[in-house]
């Protein structure tokens, strides 16, 4: 048996004979004849699967896509068509000012998108790059509309050229940025622009981010970035698994059950998470942490919601202090956090706001540790002295047989005189906890990273939903 | 039954086999391999929309869209089919 790869030049069907033949090769000129011949005994199965394969030959012509025929050693009989191997591989349709994903692997840091036509070559910084996976925010107008040969390239390496269809529009309502590990319930992070606001009297708004399309694809630029990106590597161990998705519906008004978020005195903003999940299903999406984004200007400080694992499903079990606790590996209500447009894009609002959001009600939240008090439940990183002039005890916690020393000077910054919490050792005792007030790090807040036993508890958290 | 979302990364079909291989993921190296199997005792109407399921999964993979395959529990072979509205 042998195999012969390359484009398909042209296709003829002869019905009378119950033939088809197509011609495989770099051109007219240099291509080798394949066919297929059902004959009258054929049954249904082999007619129908035979006319599959004459559809894929056609469907890749139209694609510009190479064919693989196998064929006997000396006869062009075609007894299988396969089509579609590349190394990289775009996510969804091309559109102006929409997003745009490639992925593939051993994608270098450098790497840029190239678009060729016959007339340009257009090349697209992308907003992020991961060995899995560019991403760009918008992609930009100036790439001919129709049919482009797209690559990626980088110092030393380039990747297979692949025909995309461009079009100017218009942007889709949901986009998948990543499809995720492929298996039932990926772990899922969406963006959703919000598209009404429950203001502090009561009343329902419009919100207005749904009229700010380049203000939305900018922020969630900055979002994954800010999860993927900085120094802080919680995420990255497993972002190649992660579905990541963004839903910008215009058509939505602010109903009840389209109001995703609520004013809360003097400037915040927080989800009503007990909407989040049937939201999200309209669009046959089930997230495990849903950002909502919105563009208040009034109520701008970023809040976040816990998640409520699903006691009912299986879990992970673990300790903690002695005390048994789950991981839970599916959530009933996602983690959630409401993001203002206008954040500071220099901070670590998003990455922040995950550590709370991926946190579980009952069985372990991570809380702020820029304030002194606690809002209740289990809390995994921050415990209290009985006296404020009480040191702070060398070791802070056991974590399924791992002990984890507190932080005797809160990240450099002191404990004030009067507080009673204390916290995990940094892994970085330079600067401060991600979940503390970044703001003061000596140089640049993204820097900042969780804490020991933060970093170590998220870690099989995550892993409890990514296996699940 | 269970549900597997991705790319069709690459598709292959084998006519003597009656059968279309389909490989599903997020990357061309992180796929899960998926067939439509169209036994000969299958009834006309069934192994109709079977074929054009195999179908389907080529128009899919040629315009990039995403396609989530409805299959058993631990078993490759696809039941179902679902192209999302994006």
């Amino acid at each position: 048996m042998a195999v012969t790869t390359g484009l398909v030049q042209q296709i003829i069907w002869t019905p009378s004979i119950g033939a088809a033949c197509f011609y495989v090769g770099p051109s007219m000129a240099s291509a080798e004849i394949f066919y297929i011949v059902v004959n009258s005994s054929a049954s249904e199965a082999e007619i129908a699967t035979n006319l599959n394969l004459l559809s894929l030959v056609v469907k890749a012509k139209g694609a510009g896509y190479p064919i693989t025929v196998s064929h006997p050693d000396n006869s062009g009989q075609a007894t299988g068509v396969s089509a579609g191997e590349f190394d990289i591989s775009p996510i969804g349709q091309a559109i102006h000012n929409d997003f745009y994903s490639v992925s593939g692997s051993g994608i270098p840091a450098d790497a840029v998108l190239q678009f060729e036509t016959a007339a340009s070559i257009v090349t697209v910084t992308p907003d992020l790059v991961r060995p899995h996976c560019v991403f760009v925010a918008e992609l930009p107008p100036v790439i001919a509309t129709g049919r482009n040969i797209l690559r990626l390239s980088a110092a030393g390496w380039t990747s297979n050229s692949i025909p995309v269809d461009v079009s100017s529009g218009p942007r889709l309502v949901k986009r998948v940025l990543f499809s995720g590990q492929p298996k039932p319930d990926p772990y899922t992070i969406l963006f959703v622009a919000n598209p009404g606001i429950q203001t502090e009297p009561g009343a329902l708004a419009a919100d207005v981010v749904l009229t700010d399309r380049p203000g939305f694809h900018n922020a969630v630029g900055y979002c994954l970035t800010n999860l993927f990106a900085v120094t802080e590597d919680l995420l990255r161990q497993f972002d190649n698994q992660f579905r990541i998705v963004t839903v910008f519906d215009n058509t939505l008004p602010a109903t009840v059950e389209n109001t995703l978020a609520h004013e809360i005195p003097p400037n915040l903003m927080e989800t009503l998470r007990n909407r989040l999940a049937p939201f999200c299903s309209r669009y046959d999406e089930v997230a495990d942490m849903v950002f909502v984004m919105h563009g208040s200007t009034t109520h701008d400080r970023a809040t976040a919601w816990y998640t409520s694992d699903d006691g009912a499903k299986p879990s992970v079990a673990y300790t903690f202090d002695g005390a048994a606790r789950v991981h839970g590996r599916f959530p009933s209500v996602p983690g959630s956090a409401a993001l203002p447009l206008d954040m500071n894009q220099t901070g670590l609002t998003p990455f922040h706001e995950f550590g709370h959001g991926a946190s579980d009600f009952n069985n372990g939240r991570i809380n702020d540790l820029y304030v002194d008090g606690s809002p209740g439940g289990f809390v995994v990183n921050k415990k209290f002295r009985a006296l404020a002039t009480d040191p702070v005890p060398a070791n802070f916690a056991n974590y399924d047989g791992t002990g984890f020393n507190s932080d005797p000077n809160r990240d450099g910054l002191g404990y004030p005189g009067t507080w009673k919490s204390y916290h995990p050792i940094q892994i970085d005792t330079t600067r401060p906890n991600l979940m503390d007030n970044y703001w003061f790090a000596f140089d640049d807040p993204q820097f900042c990273r969780f804490d020991q036993l933060i970093h170590s508890w998220l870690t099989d958290r995550i892993m409890a939903k990514l296996t699940r | 039954m269970a549900e597997t979302t991705g790319l069709v990364q690459k598709l292959n079909i084998v006519p003597s086999v009656a059968m279309a291989c389909a490989w599903i993921g997020p990357t061309p190296a992180n796929t899960e391999l998926f067939f439509v199997l169209r036994e000969a005792a299958e009834p006309a109407n069934t192994g109709a929309f079977l074929n054009n399921m195999t179908d389907a999964l080529a128009s899919a993979m040629v315009t990039r869209r995403e396609v989530v395959v409805i299959h058993a529990v631990n078993d490759a072979r696809i039941d179902g089919l679902r192209i999302e509205p994006a």
